[in-house]
């Protein structure tokens, strides 16, 4: 990388040119795993991930910058936005899970992929949703708690097994993004099943 | 966003929706679903000996655009032979019902839906 104000050359880490001392902007090339210094990994410890996304931000506060150039104060804020859109991302386990499948190259929030669920999947699903249309009247409380149950349980059963399947070398994309999709459909009903109770 | 009149009338008073029994030998049932949203979508058709729709059903749990979509093609394949509801393009669906174009991907599914309901009926009678 060159420094935009001496144009020296400076290593990958640095962010202060070493020669001139002014503040460079965020690398664009530099994956969320790669702003919070972490291998990228869908098991992570989020109390650490938290302790770096504290101590980078620290590094960019407007505070330490207030004496610098217009240029220097912006790429601070630019540093800070791109630490938080980082840490927003890894933060959540699902954001994460379809931000991992995104580097490998499917975009899970592009409607035009060619993503494939199971007839069988959609069929439970659709079978659900009737059965979600069904509960009426005074009763019904147990048996919506019943469902909500076993959606819950097998939202988490998949999310393991993307989470498995993203740290290990076995699942293909496909295979991934079928989980991942399938976790949209089960949060769906989640969030209907809360609604319901409110 | 704000949805055309057509999909408002389609989305406040859907037809055809409901179910037929598909372990009957005429009924052909698709099952479709957009992953991207968590959509899913059921049409199905009652075809006659000489190859006619004659009645059609629809159940989808997505937005407005999704039920629209397969609220229409159910009014549009009704009458219609197997072969002209295959002729049935997304197109057609999308700038019936003015779909803005986030949404086209919704009348992608109903004619997905299509294709699949036909496809089961071919299969269920040995035509394929």
């Amino acid at each position: 990388m060159k420094c935009w104000r001496c144009q020296r050359e400076y290593g990958d880490r640095d962010f202060i040119c070493p020669e001139c001392g002014a503040l460079q902007g965020p690398r664009p090339d530099l994956s969320h795993f790669d702003r919070l210094e972490m291998s990228p990994s869908y098991h992570i410890d989020t109390a650490d991930l938290a302790d770096r996304h504290r101590r980078l931000q620290r590094q960019f506060h407007p505070d330490r910058h207030a004496s610098r150039s217009a240029v220097e104060r912006r790429f601070s804020l630019e540093h800070a936005t791109a630490l938080n859109d980082a840490f927003r991302v890894l933060k959540d386990p699902v954001k994460r899970a379809e931000y991992m499948i995104g580097l490998r190259g499917l975009d899970m929030r592009d409607e035009s992929n060619q993503i494939k669920l199971p007839p069988m999947f959609l069929m439970e699903m659709l079978e659900l949703r009737e059965a979600l249309d069904e509960l009426s009247g005074s009763d019904t409380h147990v048996e919506r708690g019943r469902i909500e149950h076993d959606v819950a349980s097998r939202y988490e059963r998949t999310l393991d097994a993307l989470g498995a399947g993203l740290d290990g070398t076995d699942a293909s994309i496909v295979v991934l993004a079928q989980y991942a999709a399938q976790l949209k459909y089960l949060k769906r009903i989640l969030e209907d099943l809360h609604a319901l109770a409110d | 966003m704000a949805y055309s009149d057509k999909v408002v009338d389609h989305y406040e008073n859907p037809r055809n929706v409901g179910s037929l029994d598909k372990n009957d030998e005429t009924v052909g049932t698709g099952l479709v679903g957009a992953p991207a949203c968590g959509d899913v979508m059921r049409l199905q058709i009652k075809v006659t000996d000489d190859g006619r729709i004659e009645d059609a059903r629809f159940k989808t749990y997505g937005c407005g655009s999704a039920i629209a979509s397969s609220s229409l093609v159910t009014e549009w394949v009704k009458g219609r032979t197997i072969d002209e509801a295959l002729a049935i393009k997304n197109r057609d669906i999308a700038d019936h019902l003015a779909l803005p174009p986030v949404k086209i991907h919704c009348s992608v599914l109903a004619e997905d839906a299509i294709r699949a309901a036909i496809s089961d009926y071919k299969t269920k009678k040995g035509l394929d």
